[in-house]
């Protein structure tokens, strides 16, 4: 006798772009079993292919406004969501350019990389449009466990390996902390769907379980998305993990985690009650972000423990503006962030591959604007975006957040955006400053002790790699773009507003 | 015209920007085209403004960012247009300067320095805060990044000078950030309160009158007072500037320092006076001291600084504070004044800096006061020309500097005489530093660093200096061309604040009965120039 399982319905249209990063992520690890330069080449070119695919059947799907819950309604697909899917898919391709020739991917094998750079994003998908409480785990989880791998695949490296541990042991700290938080949300409430939740949070009765659950769950998150005082992890993991995957990680996992938080907070628990617990809590956390993070970054000399710690301060502006639900500003200095961000580590890899022996130590960008004018450029539209100087789309993106916060009240929050900013230009700009200088030799003088004894060791430059300068390039041209004329941007930010507004 | 006035903005970037993507060859000659284009449609578009005109002779208003009330409004107007055409021709001469230098006319300084006379115009014609903000903050970024090259000075290289530059000046820049989107939002709330239908907007027309309440006011102003006092800059505001003045290559230099400093006094004028016009009233007197203590203590450091650089430095501090007397005399003389003034101090300025560099290039790169000297029987050329320039730096009366300093004395009497009596020693002290320098670099016995043989001014140098001097001597003869059409616009300008400081003066004054009743509640009395009468129609 047969059982007959009544399998949910399976929306294939509105799950295009998740399943075409869940797909790629398998075809990649099969492509690159093949033996030699064959298997290198179509694992990054099948991933990368799978990740426009992505991207184009997400706008697709954000051009016919859908708003479908798919799966038995554990996900909701909207604007909203497949914002964060355009974000995480264009960081996790970025991510698969920068590590396609780059040192170590070798050792760790481009198919593993590849598809477990995919599996992550995939993970993003689903965390950023889930609907209810074991999705967002699920979620959560299948973002969080490739990114433990790939942070420790640079395999010669010690760095490496400390940053996938610290990674792993501290992301489940992380993790199990938002799964209590969702355990006792799912017990106050009886509902796993977020819809659910949301009707019967706010009764003052089920405050003794669902207060703890809402501090939890913003502890776990605020894990996710670096928020001081869960942030420590952040400046070691990103130095130690390879360059490609610090600068997909730093974007993408902040696309999927703001928008399930919002979700969560905004949408399931936007009670009245519930909203007066975790707004202060949220304005409080993003205040300490901003002033840790940007103080940490100060006088760091590596580059990428600098955007760690930098990181942690725009967690504080991206929170800032979710604390008073401004969910557009939110949206739009993300773009703004990721694509600036995303500028830099373009740099920063270039150089990397360039210098060996310096890596990411900021003397590597010494002089830059003599050797590879078009990097000096990047690196400067990439920092003075991340500062939110003008030209740059972070310019207009901070003047939507201050506007938000000075118009619900937290004129002081919104002046403390603005002292973080002027913090930050003191670490932002002596990158830049070492770019532009001229004076000395055209070649940048080895200061570090290392291995390298003087001009001679250092190599003749290997050439700028392509694909590398292509991430810079686009990645720029948007920082720019964003500067110039915004419109479009705070536009389509305002669209994924409304469609997650509309769910509640 | 407004496609003038497009173009005026467009000229300088889009040149820059094809010398940028053309090469070396290409750049030089494009530098040159970009900066007289603009200086051509500058001049067109001042013969635009007549005196007479309430409002913008040109204005072009389209919508930019419509989501966050952002729209590219940009018009000229009494109040900007002679500073439009003066930081033309200031960019204009500092670029032509620059390219007799072939190792720092690369094609990406020259592209800073486009982009930076497209931020500068831009901040002189905004007529959006967030598009004045932008373009404040924008204008610092080019010269940060040719301070970075690290060309000028001693040739040593150090971060730290530029990080400060770059740094303490854009504090106050982003703190004027927040207060501008403070400004729109609160604005915008303020109406709805009132019952008008008002949705946040930028633009400066829509945020003129006051209406928001004092005590908010007060916090938003000392915000836009950050960005102003630290980029003009004011004691004891200054920290920043003797590192960049030393690091900057000298035509930068020159620019920066003749025109940069001049949008800060224009905001004051443009954003802190009608927008902010309680708070004005009640911080006048602080902004008075500080202008004070600016003449003072900068003519001072002035007089005992050894180094010519930071001589012209410390001079431009105290020539600063006599703009900031003049427009917080809230008088229309003592505005009128402050305006002149930028116009004569950046024509001041410029050939100052080009008379510097071609001593030191005498000097073998010396920049020492006590090592130079001896020059004047070598290069008697050179000496004239820099006893014109003395003459009008330190005011001598028939200069238009004159007429400045005057103008803002004057206005700032009818209010504060012992202001004043202050500041009038800062004209003593003018003569002494200006006299010193000149003393110092040109005459004497010879500097141990001046070459025996050391040659006459050249041609390049010297024509770029005929212009220059020309341009003082058409403002000594006709201080009128800046004055006239400015006349109407500071009117308005400084018409909110002055009828609220009217008010409480006379409410003070009905009470012990002191007042001498001739500018008792009448019309904003004392007009200077000659066209009294038609202000008052």
């Amino acid at each position: 006798m047969i059982a007959v399982v009544q399998t949910p319905a399976f929306d294939w249209e509105a799950l295009g772009p998740i399943l075409a990063l869940g797909g790629g992520s398998v075809v990649a690890l099969l492509l690159g079993l093949l033996p030699g330069p064959l298997g290198r080449v179509l694992a990054i070119t099948s991933a990368a292919a799978a990740a426009i695919i992505a991207i184009a059947l997400a706008v697709t799907l954000w051009n016919h406004d859908i708003q479908r819950e798919a799966v038995a309604r554990s996900l909701v697909i909207d604007r909203a969501s497949l914002a964060a899917i355009v974000v995480s898919a264009g960081a996790a391709l970025a991510g698969l350019l920068l590590a396609a020739r780059a040192h170590g991917t070798d050792d760790a094998g481009h198919g593993e990389i590849a598809s477990l750079i995919l599996a992550s994003a995939f993970g993003m998908g689903i965390l950023a449009s889930s609907n209810d409480l074991v999705t967002i785990f699920l979620g959560l989880e299948m973002l969080s466990i490739p990114l433990y791998v790939l942070c420790a695949s640079q395999v010669d490296r010690s760095a490496s390996l400390e940053s996938g541990l610290k990674y792993l042991v501290l992301g489940s700290v992380g993790s199990a902390t938002a799964l209590m938080g969702l355990a006792l949300i799912y017990g106050a409430t009886g509902s796993m769907s977020l819809p659910e939740i949301a009707k019967t949070a706010g009764d003052p009765e089920l405050r003794g379980l669902v207060f703890p659950g809402i501090a939890l769950l913003i502890a776990g998150f605020g894990f996710k998305l670096s928020l001081a005082p869960m942030y420590q992890w952040t400046p070691d993991v990103y130095d130690g993990a390879p360059t490609a995957i610090t600068a997909f990680m730093s974007v993408a996992t902040k696309a999927a985690a703001l928008v399930v938080t919002a979700r969560l907070l905004l949408v399931a628990l936007g009670a009245e009650p519930l909203h007066d617990l975790w707004q202060p809590i949220l304005i409080a956390l993003a205040a300490a972000s901003i002033v840790i993070g940007n103080v940490g970054a100060l006088g760091q000399p590596g580059m990428k423990r600098l955007m760690g710690y930098s990181s942690v301060a725009q967690a504080g502006y991206l929170v800032a503006a979710l604390a008073v639900g401004a969910i557009g500003a939110m949206l739009a200095y993300l773009a703004a962030y990721a694509a600036a961000t995303l500028t830099v580590f373009a740099v920063v890899a270039a150089r990397e591959a360039e210098r060996p022996d310096l890596g990411d130590d900021i003397t590597a960008l010494d002089g830059l604007a003599a050797q590879r004018p078009l990097l000096a450029w990047l690196g400067t539209l990439g920092f003075f975006g991340l500062s939110g100087l003008p030209l740059t789309a972070g310019f207009f993106a901070k003047i939507a957040v201050a506007g938000a916060l000075v118009n619900a009240d937290y004129a002081w929050l919104a002046v403390l955006v603005l002292v973080g900013s002027i913090i930050s230009l003191g670490y932002y700009a002596p990158p830049v400053i070492r770019m532009w200088r001229t004076v000395g030799d055209p070649v940048p003088v080895v200061a570090s002790p290392g291995p390298a004894t003087g001009f001679g060791a250092a190599a003749a430059p290997a050439g700028l790699r392509w694909e590398v300068a292509l991430v810079g390039i686009v990645a720029g041209a948007l920082v720019l773009a964003g500067g110039l004329y915004p419109d479009p941007l705070m536009n389509l930010a305002s669209d994924a507003r409304d469609a997650l507004f509309r769910l509640s | 015209m407004n496609a003038v006035l497009i173009a005026l903005l467009a000229a300088p970037l889009a040149a820059g920007l094809l010398g940028l993507l053309g090469g070396r060859r290409v750049a030089a000659p494009l530098a040159v085209v970009g900066t007289t284009t603009a200086l051509v449609l500058a001049t067109i578009l001042v013969f635009q403004v007549h005196p007479g005109d309430r409002g913008a002779a040109v204005d072009v208003n389209a919508a930019w960012i419509p989501s966050i009330g952002v729209n590219f409004h940009i018009a000229i107007d009494g109040l900007n247009a002679v500073l439009v055409l003066l930081t033309t021709f200031v960019f204009a001469i500092g670029t032509w300067w620059s390219l007799t230098d072939r190792a720092l006319a690369t094609p990406a300084y020259l592209f800073l320095l486009a982009l930076g006379e497209a931020a500068v115009l831009g901040a002189f014609v905004a007529q959006d805060l967030a598009l004045f903000v932008l373009c404040f903050d924008l204008m610092l970024l080019p010269f940060v990044l040719i301070a970075a090259r690290g060309a000028g000075g001693d040739g040593t290289f150090q971060t730290r000078p530029v990080l400060v530059l770059l740094v303490y000046t854009l504090v106050g820049s982003l703190l004027m950030f927040v207060a501008a989107v403070a400004m729109a939002v609160l604005t915008a709330r303020a109406l709805n309160a009132g019952g008008q239908e008002a949705s946040v907007t930028f633009d400066l027309a829509s945020l003129y009158g006051g209406t928001l309440a004092p005590s908010t006011q007060r916090w938003i102003l000392l915000a836009f007072l950050s960005a102003f006092l630290i980029k003009m800059p004011i004691v004891p505001f200054h920290g920043w500037f003797p590192g960049a003045y030393r690091t900057m290559p000298l035509p930068a230099l020159a620019i920066f320092a003749a025109v940069l400093s001049k949008v800060a006094a224009y905001g004051f004028l443009r954003i802190a006076l009608p927008l902010l016009p309680d708070a004005i009233v009640d911080f006048r007197v602080a902004l008075v001291i500080l202008a004070l203590i600016s003449i003072l203590y900068g003519s001072l450091v002035a007089i005992t600084s050894n180094e010519p650089r930071l001589i012209l430095g410390y001079s431009s501090v105290a020539q600063l504070g006599f703009i900031l007397l003049g427009i917080t005399s809230l008088d229309p003389a003592g505005a009128q004044g402050a305006i002149l003034q930028s116009v004569t101090h950046a024509l001041v300025v410029v050939p100052a800096i080009i008379l510097l560099s071609v001593i030191t290039e005498r000097a073998g790169g010396v920049e020492r006061l006590d090592q130079l000297g001896g020059l004047a029987r070598r290069a008697p050329v050179l000496m004239a020309t820099f006893l014109v320039v003395v003459l009008c730096w330190l005011a001598m009366p028939g200069t238009g500097n004159f007429v400045a300093e005057y103008l803002v004395l004057l206005g700032q009497w009818r209010v504060a005489p012992w202001a004043t009596i202050l500041a009038s020693f800062g004209v003593v002290l003018a003569a002494a530093y200006a006299l010193r320098l000149m003393i110092g670099a040109m005459q004497n016995a010879r500097g141990a660093a001046i070459a025996p043989d050391a040659p006459e001014i050249g041609r390049a140098e010297a024509s770029l200096l005929g212009l220059c001097i020309g341009a003082l001597v058409l403002f000594a003869l006709v201080p009128q061309l800046a004055l006239r059409p400015s006349e109407l616009a500071t009117h308005t300008v400084i018409y909110p604040p002055r009828a609220l400081y009217e008010s409480h003066h006379n409410a003070a004054s009905a009470a012990d009965e002191r007042t001498d009743g001739a500018d008792d509640g009448t019309a904003p009395a004392g007009v200077p120039a000659a066209a009294a009468q038609e202000s008052n129609r």
